[in-house]
């Protein structure tokens, strides 16, 4: 096994831990709580790569699958997956690897393009998370479009809003040392 | 600091601890797949199941310190069905409640167990049982996605450890700021993910120094684990709930009353 090939599956361990960890740990910012996992999602694609991201979330699902507690609010399995928010679950199946695709396209970019390519790749992956998982809730409980809107996205958009910014901070702030990290590997 | 939450591991001699693991993630598949329809009868059964693996570990006790905030949830969910089933346009007050009850009954069902799972099974024989079961899977790396998990369980106290701890240094500092949640996040992630990757560093240094490769010889099965009596249960359970639900199932009004998917 190459020094490559373990830092990348260190790297993939560690992001999965970050987001079932979040699942646990909520920030209230008002009625609706914010939990983390989403924010994760995001990060692992954008310091990780589109390849550890998406190994990230396969991994994360799998161990929900098999009963590992690692679902928001400790849940797990297959019950959470075909369950109404489990299209929010396949949803970062989506996410991750296209936060990595955005966000690394483009190594050599200029320094002021940074932040707002950072903004907009944490806006957009994270929205990609809703976009399976809105007509999934629809399908799974029998709403119309106006209640599973009401129900589904819109007490989360300010939550949202919040984390894809943080992501998009701490992005920008954490890339190069979790490059130097992967590069390490490589150079052997 | 986050010992009140799952993924600890409480060493012990019951019934549980001794199963086979494979059996185990067997029972959880199966019983998360039992939960994806539930009427009234099939959650009393899951729910006595449950009591009784519960009431065979001597360290009982020690399972229900849990996350206050893990058991609001089921309350959460219960207001949030009640209030969209019964009080929209053409809503039944009885139907909603009752569905209510049943949606947050499975939430508490599927935490109890994963609780149960967790608390039972040490973290170092998940590993080499999801491989056993993975490398039968054709184009699945078997090997590194077990490595990812068995290094996830690894992390995953470490982080809700140091989590809790730069919160609770960032509170002490009067730097939790209620109005500035980005700020919070980022204070929060930054010494996160710096203390974090130092900790892969170091696991990756290791693992090299080691010359770890996934080809290394699998681990036994530990000689002390239960496999057939657990199964054996299992298989009576399940036939009991379809042959039951079988003779009683849509012909009762009762049950395809209180049947929700």
């Amino acid at each position: 096994m190459t020094k490559e090939i373990i830092r990348k599956t260190v790297l993939t361990a560690l992001f999965t831990s970050l987001i079932a960890a979040s699942s646990f740990f909520t920030i209230p910012v008002g009625p609706v709580p914010v939990v983390l996992t989403t924010m994760f999602v995001v990060l692992s694609g954008m310091l990780g790569g589109p390849q550890i991201g998406l190994s990230s979330v396969v991994t994360y699902l799998i161990m929900g699958i098999i009963g590992l507690p690692v679902f928001a609010g400790g849940t797990a399995g297959l019950a959470k997956i075909m369950g109404p928010t489990g299209g929010f679950l396949l949803g970062y199946l989506l996410a991750a690897p296209a936060a990595g695709w955005m966000y690394n396209s483009k190594k050599d970019r200029s320094k002021p393009l940074e932040i707002p390519l950072a903004v907009i790749t944490s806006l957009l992956a994270g929205a990609l998370i809703y976009l399976p998982g809105i007509p999934w809730l629809k399908q799974s409980l029998s709403m119309d479009w106006p209640t599973v809107l009401k129900a589904g996205l819109y007490p989360f958009i300010p939550g949202f809003v919040i984390k894809s910014m943080a992501a998009a901070a701490l992005g920008c702030s954490m890339k190069n040392r979790f490059r130097d990290f992967l590069s390490t590997g490589k150079e052997d | 600091m986050a010992e009140g939450l799952t993924f600890y591991y409480i060493p012990g001699q019951s019934l549980l601890h001794k199963t086979n693991v494979m059996i185990k993630i067997f029972g959880m598949v199966s019983l998360s797949l039992l939960l994806l329809s539930v009427s009234v009868f099939r959650l009393l059964l899951i729910f006595l199941l449950i009591l009784i693996l519960h009431g065979s570990i001597k360290s009982g006790g020690k399972l229900k310190g849990m996350n206050p905030l893990l058991m609001i949830m089921p309350l959460i969910i219960f207001a949030g069905n009640f209030i969209s089933l019964s009080l929209g346009e053409n809503s039944d007050l009885l139907f909603g409640l009752i569905t209510a009850t049943l949606r947050a009954l499975r939430f508490i069902s599927i935490l109890w167990m994963a609780h149960l799972f967790t608390g039972t099974t040490d973290p170092l024989t998940i590993t080499p049982a999801l491989y056993r079961i993975f490398k039968h899977i054709p184009f699945l790396p078997a090997a590194r996605l077990c490595t990812q998990a068995g290094l996830t369980l690894a992390f995953i106290p470490l982080i809700l450890d140091e989590m809790s701890e730069i919160r609770d240094a960032m509170k002490a500092r009067c730097g939790w700021s209620r109005r500035r949640p980005i700020r919070n996040l980022y204070h929060l992630g930054i010494p996160l993910l710096e203390g974090i990757l130092t900790k892969a560093e170091s696991l990756s240094d290791a693992m090299e120094s080691r010359l770890y490769n996934e080809e290394s010889t699998e681990p036994e099965i530990s000689a002390q684990s239960v496999s057939l009596g657990p199964l054996i249960t299992l298989l009576i359970f399940f036939t009991l709930i379809f042959l039951c639900e079988g003779l009683t199932g849509d012909s009762n009004p009762i049950l395809l009353l209180m049947r929700f998917y």
